[in-house]
């Protein structure tokens, strides 16, 4: 302790201030507040909860309506592919047999040709946000042949409506009130290609994937315009370092078939990244500030045996939680067992830890790390290629290159901001519905 | 007065606002004086005190009476007052002077014998202090806290530490030049600037 220190601690003993009412006002006003709901240490896990439930929900919905299709289809077949050129009577009775086998528990038809046609379908097994009953319905004024043909177009549509198969149907009615007769023709007859090539998995409506990967991250940095409060030298120090991270990352995804070759991405990812910064510097000039502006007005030169080297290694170890949402359009190339696509979108991102540890103490500059400074949550632009292997009707294992770019500035201080931009190589593991 | 404080922190415990008050009363003043070492203004050290005072009486349980209570008290004072600086001013990353070992620091910083500064000048020299070299110098030569110390609760490097305590020792010589606390000047210091 020198004598400045000795003469401030002297003049600062005993020294004290009066408080006064309105400080204890406010003291008062606070302890005794009710506490508040600290909503905000729900909202994370309530959002990705709801992330994940909405997923899960809308895989579920899609997969259960493909394969309602699939068994409509199937039983549809079974119960009309007759001889096209054969004309076959089907009593009223079993239609309803066919149609109800699965998914449609009861049909009513009311045929009074001189008044209305009326056909009530009860369907129990769809989807809970469809429709479960149907009410199809036409009407006739009057006894007519053009009557009866509005009836031999509104079965095969209503055969159509029900997601059987498309018929190409005639239908005659020659019992009214209980017969229907329909002329079916069957379906085409199926590919041979498709009997031996399993549809392609990629293209199911539901796709799981795990995704794990290496990343390499590098910061853009741009000064603030005054840098008057700081050392000359401090732009150099700053774009010399220049530090990359480096790191990896483990994630859950799921992808959703939207449209042919279109499909939408989402998930959660975890990324780890290890960020070194390493330089030395020899410390020539001190800087001479005033102490009201805080400005550097000049320099002292320091002699050539009183300069000193300062090296700094310093890690940085930052954790981020990631929400991606990209889509996926897939490449028409002609191979069964590779695919392809390109995935634009984006993503976004949540630091959850930062931590740092400095190996030499003696530095001039410290890498700051106030987080105060970091901005916590961002947005990044994504754009990423995928490669998928089929390894069998499920399983596909892919490589997928990708790189974002942060739209909000990563790290800030009076002096400069950092945009991050991130390069990553991931193998994907995925299983399809 | 030990027994008498013991009652005090227990009714504080309990909720009891006159107790609380009581407390205040006690230790408002002194805490005050701290929070003005720290702040760049008095509204600043208004603030420093409420937040203080109320962490003090949310965590009055967590009180333990290992370290006696003004101790624990001060230690909040601090750890509040650094927070504070951290958030509202400007903790500005300037590059630090030097180490702290050379001669020339020594020879820069140090004034012949002590001088007797009035309070009211010695908190308007220490407002005028950047940030960082306030905090160090009440940390190091007021509480009497080491630059390890000083390292640990400022998330910053003993070096760090230790060119902030030469810068803000070199602003004060000036500031008590200028203010004529010295007969003769210090010609070195003069040449120097």
């Amino acid at each position: 302790m020198n004598n400045i220190d000795k003469s401030f601690r002297n003049a600062f003993e005993n020294f004290d201030d009066p408080v006064t009412t309105e400080h204890w006002k406010k003291i008062s006003s606070a302890i005794h507040a009710r506490p508040k709901k600290r909503w905000f240490v729900f909202w994370f896990p309530g959002f990705l909860l709801l992330l994940l439930t909405f997923t899960a929900t809308l895989g579920l919905s899609l997969f259960t309506l493909r394969a309602m299709e699939e068994t409509n289809k199937n039983h549809a077949i079974k119960g009309f592919n007759t001889n096209p050129t054969a004309k076959k009577s089907i009593r009223l009775s079993s239609l309803k047999a066919a149609l109800s086998n699965d998914h449609y528990t009861s049909i009513r038809a009311n045929i009074t040709p001189s008044k209305s046609f009326k056909v009530f379908l009860n369907n129990t097994k769809k989807p809970f946000f469809q429709n479960r009953k149907t009410h199809y319905q036409n009407s006739f004024e009057s006894p007519s042949e053009q009557n009866t043909k509005d009836h031999l177009y509104f079965i095969p549509l209503l055969l159509r409506s029900m997601n059987t198969f498309p018929y190409e149907a005639n239908t005659n009615i020659h019992r009214i009130k209980k017969t229907l007769n329909l002329f079916v023709t069957p379906p085409e007859p199926n590919d041979p290609d498709k009997e031996t090539h399993p549809p392609n998995p990629i293209q199911r409506p539901v796709m799981i994937f795990i995704t794990t990967g290496v990343n390499r991250m590098n910061t853009k940095v741009d000064f603030t315009a005054d840098l008057g409060k700081y050392h000359k030298d401090f732009r150099e120090n700053i774009s010399n370092q220049n530090p990359t991270s480096k790191g990896f990352m483990a994630g859950v995804k799921v992808q959703l078939n939207l449209y042919n070759r279109l499909s939408f991405q989402t998930g959660v990812e975890h990324t780890l990244l290890e960020q070194n910064i390493k330089y030395s510097y020899t410390y020539k000039d001190i800087p001479f500030t005033d102490s009201a502006s805080g400005y550097i007005y000049g320099y002292l030169r320091i002699p050539d045996t009183l300069q000193v080297t300062h090296n700094l290694n310093r890690t940085n170890y930052y954790r981020f939680i990631e929400f991606p949402f990209q889509f996926s359009w897939k490449l028409p190339i002609k191979s069964d067992k590779m695919i392809l696509s390109i995935n634009p979108g984006g993503s976004t991102y949540r630091i959850i830890n930062i931590n740092g540890r400095a190996a030499d103490t003696n530095s001039i500059y410290m890498y700051p790390k106030e987080k105060a400074s970091f901005r916590t949550t961002g947005i990044n632009i994504n754009l990423s290629a995928s490669a998928w292997l089929k390894i069998s009707k499920h399983l596909l294992v892919g490589v997928e290159p990708v790189y974002a770019y942060s739209l909000h500035k990563f790290y800030s201080t009076e002096a400069f901001i950092t945009h991050t931009r991130n390069f990553s190589i991931r193998l994907n593991t995925a299983y399809s519905f | 007065m030990q027994l008498n404080l013991s009652q005090l922190l227990k009714s504080c415990l309990e909720n009891d606002p006159l107790a609380q008050r009581r407390l205040f009363e006690i230790n408002g003043p002194k805490m005050m004086g701290l929070c003005l070492r720290y702040a760049r203004n008095y509204d600043d050290a208004s603030e420093i005190l409420q937040e203080s005072f109320i962490k003090v009486f949310k965590n009055l349980g967590s009180f333990e009476g290992r370290s006696s209570f003004d101790t624990w008290m001060n230690r909040i004072f601090i750890n509040t007052a650094i927070s504070y600086c951290r958030k509202h001013y400007n903790f500005d990353n300037t590059i630090s002077l030097n180490d702290g070992s050379t001669n020339l620091e020594n020879e820069l910083s140090n004034i012949g014998d002590t001088v007797n500064i009035d309070a009211k000048d010695a908190l308007r020299f220490m407002a005028k202090l950047p940030e960082k070299c306030r905090i160090v110098m009440n940390l190091f030569a007021i509480e009497g806290y080491s630059h390890e110390e000083i390292a640990e609760q400022m998330e910053i490097t003993v070096g760090t530490s230790k060119s902030q305590l030469f810068r803000a020792r070199m602003l004060l010589k000036k500031m008590l030049i200028n203010d004529n606390y010295f007969n003769e000047s210090n010609e070195q210091y003069r040449q120097v600037i």
